[in-house]
């Protein structure tokens, strides 16, 4: 499903003295079955492009291509939930994501919503469940008195649950501990390789990104700064002026090869570091 | 989505309204309530509406944006309306009863666009400050009132982010039909109970936190200085409800 936006700028309370330009000239074309990461500092505008991929808000300039749908400045879209079914977006709070009292409700909501056979909702829940890690016991718990990582789960398995072919996550990783990052990792990693999913995730932790991204976008005031494949943006020496900080495994190499002029080469797992630098030494 | 909602808003500008001491606002929005309820022919309402048409000019602020406000209370209006037809009430009435209510809903947004939540706390504390002699805890009364209206806009934007989420999962408020907006509205307000209990929680923490103390005596970072144009202003609005007590009542 093509994903594109031409020269997209939003304003926030324009002609108004709390006026805030969140995007300027955007230009952002996402990579089909790929991971796409968004990296940014807070304030750059992240949250405002993954809602205008959700047509949530329209552009206030440019416009933005979601599949067949058009997007642009005060524009009626008709069929809206035909992109809504096929672009599925994680909030960045799960608690301004909840509307039910239940995560049975939660989850089943837009399955109902989407026209899902009565039948199969309980099977697209309790598979939606498991591919977070949890279990059918949550089904009839509050979803605002579960802790953060779980909250964060369950606003994941809810969009997971319609099976949308474009996947939005907005900050997934807050709140969440490690062993479950490895977990959204591993299930990020599947849902492209088996299913064909394309998977756009903004977020300010590169580490997190840095092991599942293919392409990445950097965005810094509003602006795309760089983009390409993880590895071209990673080692960019620019990266820092754009606030952005290199994820640490590549700050080490690239520390290496400035002090002892070695190249270890791009390695996303410590462990294939340690055998670099292991062999270099010898 | 609901960004249209301008109620307990502060609109930024610099203007001779802005700059009014806030206890001479209050006074004035006091004076102005009173004489709105007092005025009952057409003439008179439509003398007001001068008035705050005037008021709303010199406050800077666009008026697009008092007409959001009004936007917001387009069904009451038209429940009157409907009302008013059914019980076969005249026209000069039903039209006075509109503009009534328009007026009050306008002068109210003139104090809210114009002063932030703390001025308006400052404006109630003094205003109400003669009722201490009967034991009434106007400071308590105040505090309540300013937080109440330091979250109308939290909970507005609290309510968008629900739209939204409900929206991008099915149900868009905005572009569905009748029954689509009762269901989003309907499945809007069990969550905004939550997170308004929630915020409300979090907030006496935080207060307790900074060791609040409700009958502390507060002094102010800024001082509201009294100024002529604030005595000009509410000699204008006493005259006014002269004006209207010998025209209306007398």
């Amino acid at each position: 499903m093509e994903i594109k936006l031409e020269n997209v700028g939003y304003i926030y309370n324009d002609k108004t003295p709390l006026k805030k330009v969140a995007l300027k000239d955007i230009d952002i074309e996402i990579k089909e079955g790929m991971i796409n990461g968004i990296v940014g500092p807070s304030g750059s505008g992240k949250t405002t492009i993954a809602e205008i991929m959700n047509a949530l808000i329209l552009p206030t300039s440019g416009k933005a291509k979601v599949g067949e749908f058009l997007l642009e400045r005060k524009v009626k879209i008709k069929n809206i939930n035909d992109l809504r079914f096929n672009v599925g977006l994680v909030f960045q709070f799960p608690e301004e994501q909840f509307f039910n009292t239940s995560v049975r409700k939660e989850l089943s909501f837009a399955l109902k919503r989407f026209k899902y056979k009565t039948n199969n909702i309980e099977k697209h829940i309790s598979d939606a469940l498991k591919m977070v890690g949890l279990d059918d016991s949550y089904l009839d718990r509050d979803p605002f008195l579960l802790s953060n990582g779980e909250k964060r789960k369950i606003a994941i398995a809810s969009i997971l649950s319609f099976n949308p072919n474009v996947l939005i996550l907005d900050e997934p990783t807050i709140g969440l501990d490690n062993k479950s990052k490895q977990d959204l990792i591993r299930l990020f990693k599947l849902l492209k390789k088996r299913y064909n999913k394309t998977i756009i995730v903004i977020s300010h932790d590169v580490e997190f990104l840095h092991l599942m991204v293919d392409y990445v976008f950097v965005i810094n005031d509003g602006k795309v700064v760089l983009e390409g494949n993880k590895y071209e943006v990673f080692t960019n020496p620019n990266l820092a002026s754009y606030k952005v900080k290199p994820p640490k495994i590549i700050e080490f190499s690239m520390k290496v090869l400035e002090k002892k002029n070695i190249r270890m080469g791009y390695r996303d797992d410590i462990n294939d570091l340690m055998k670099d630098v292991y062999r270099n030494v010898k | 989505m609901l960004n249209n909602i301008m109620v307990g808003k502060y609109y930024p500008v610099n203007s001779r309204i802005h700059m009014m001491n806030p206890v001479s606002k209050i006074i004035c929005t006091f004076i102005f309530i009173i004489t709105l309820f007092m005025t009952v022919t057409l003439r008179m309402n439509i003398a007001l509406c001068m008035m705050v048409i005037l008021l709303m000019l010199m406050s800077k602020i666009p008026l697009k944006i008092y007409f959001r406000t009004l936007k917001s209370i387009k069904f009451i209006l038209l429940l009157i309306v409907i009302i008013n037809l059914l019980l076969q009430v005249d026209i000069e009435t039903t039209l006075v009863m509109i503009i009534r209510l328009s007026l009050l809903v306008l002068y109210t947004s003139i104090l809210t666009l114009t002063t932030p939540p703390t001025e308006i706390t400052y404006g109630l504390e003094i205003f109400l400050a003669p009722l201490k002699i009967f034991k009434i805890p106007v400071n308590r009364m105040a505090l309540s009132l300013s937080l109440a209206l330091r979250f109308i806009p939290t909970i507005i934007d609290q309510a968008n982010k629900i739209l939204k989420s409900q929206a991008s999962r099915g149900i868009d408020y905005y572009n569905s039909k009748l029954r689509g907006k009762f269901e989003a509205l309907k499945a809007m307000l069990m969550p905004m109970f939550i997170l308004t209990v929630k915020k409300a929680d979090s907030l006496a923490m935080a207060m307790s936190l900074r060791l609040y103390n409700i009958n502390a005596k507060r002094t102010n970072f800024r001082l509201n200085i009294w100024g002529l144009f604030d005595t000009y202003m509410v000699m204008m609005h006493i005259l006014l409800i002269m004006i209207v007590i010998v025209g209306e009542v007398v």
